[in-house]
Order: C-alpha cells, then sequence, then structure tokens
C-alpha cells in the first residue's frame, strides 16, 4: 500500500517536472534556429530586444571580419587549430555559407588586417555559441 | 578594410563586452555596469600588456 502511494508520488512529481520543460523538439527547434540566425532563438522566446542587440552585435563582428578579409577555415587542412577554428566559424550559423553564395573566396591571408578579420569570424561564431546556450537556459527556465 | 590594432581592439572589445553583458545580467543597469567592466578590463589588460613588452623588445 504504501508502496503504491510512493509510485504515485514520484510519478505526480515526475509529471510535475516534465511539464516545467518545453518538449524536446520545440528546445530543438529553438537552437538550431539560435545558431542559424544570432538572435532568432531569443527573438522567438519573445526577447525581442536582446535578439535585437545580439543579432547587430554578432552579425556586425562578422561583416567586419569579411571586409578585413579574415579567412575562413576549412576540414581539409592537416592542422587541429585550422580544423577548430571552421568549427568556430561556423558556429556563427548561415552567415559563412551566405557569405560564400554571395562571392566571397575566403579571404586574403596576404592582406594587412587578415589576422585580426580571422579572429573577428571565430569570435562571432564563439558569441553565437553563448548566445544558443542563453537560449537554451531561458527555454528551460533557468533564466529570465 | 584595412584597420590598426589599436581600433581593431577597441571595437572587438566593445562588440563582445555588449554580447557578454546582455547575455550575463538581467537589468538594463546591471547590463550597462557589467559590459562596461568588460570592455575596460579587454582594453586595460592590452595596454598593460603592450607596454610591458615595450621593456622586452626582444
Amino acid at each position: 500500500m504504501a508502496g503504491k502511494v510512493i509510485e504515485e508520488e514520484a510519478a505526480t512529481a515526475k509529471t510535475k517536472a516534465a511539464a516545467g520543460h518545453p518538449p524536446i523538439l520545440t528546445l530543438v527547434r529553438l537552437c538550431v534556429g539560435a545558431w542559424l540566425v544570432p538572435g532568432l532563438g531569443h527573438l522567438l522566446l519573445g526577447r525581442k530586444w536582446r535578439a535585437l542587440i545580439l543579432f547587430a552585435s554578432i552579425a556586425t563582428m562578422f561583416a567586419l571580419g569579411l571586409a578585413m578579409q579574415g579567412q575562413f577555415f576549412s576540414t581539409s587542412s592537416a592542422s587541429y587549430l585550422q580544423t577548430l577554428g571552421y568549427y568556430g566559424e561556423l558556429c556563427v550559423g548561415l552567415a559563412m555559407p551566405g557569405a560564400r553564395f554571395f562571392g566571397y573566396s575566403g579571404g586574403d591571408p596576404f592582406f594587412v588586417s587578415s589576422d585580426f578579420g580571422t579572429a573577428y569570424l571565430v569570435a562571432a561564431g564563439m558569441l553565437n555559441v553563448l548566445a544558443v546556450l542563453d537560449c537554451y537556459d531561458i527555454a528551460m527556465g533557468r533564466k529570465g | 578594410m584595412a584597420l590598426t590594432h589599436f581600433p581593431a581592439l577597441v571595437i572587438f572589445s566593445f562588440l563582445v563586452s555588449v554580447v557578454f553583458g546582455v547575455l550575463a545580467k538581467e537589468t538594463p543597469r546591471a547590463r550597462l555596469v557589467y559590459g562596461a567592466k568588460v570592455f575596460g578590463a579587454f582594453v586595460g589588460t592590452a595596454l598593460a600588456l603592450g607596454w610591458l613588452m615595450y621593456f622586452f623588445p626582444r
């Protein structure tokens, strides 16, 4: 009898805990959206100003990286650091394939500001990772 | 676009500070204060390290 009551209580607690979190599909959609377009996840959660500021900052950083002829890394390099750099730049979402689509050749390593540009491109990706994690935390109710 | 070291540092620090401030704090005032602190830390540390390297030219 007592065992049944405890089981029922545990099941109720489980249901309550599950009710506090959004469905996994919603979380995946939010995080993928936040990754593809900086700030989109926050916009979907109703944080318009935060979304706008994140988008403006990350997009500006990426655009400045392109303007300074920052390099796009590739996975074909033998260097682990360059491979990491590729994933770092990929974290900014659609911007990297978008820049390639609109004719960006992947940077000029001999241009005077190219190193700064590369740092801007990778940093934009890293900032977007933080934005995705923040979006996840908000969706899980850990942040306001 | 060609930028020298200092403007590149200041613009980078500003953009990163804005994102850190927005993500780390909840109220506008706390964001502003935290963002300003992070920006100061970025620029200040870079200047301090730059001057430190002045004493070790090679």
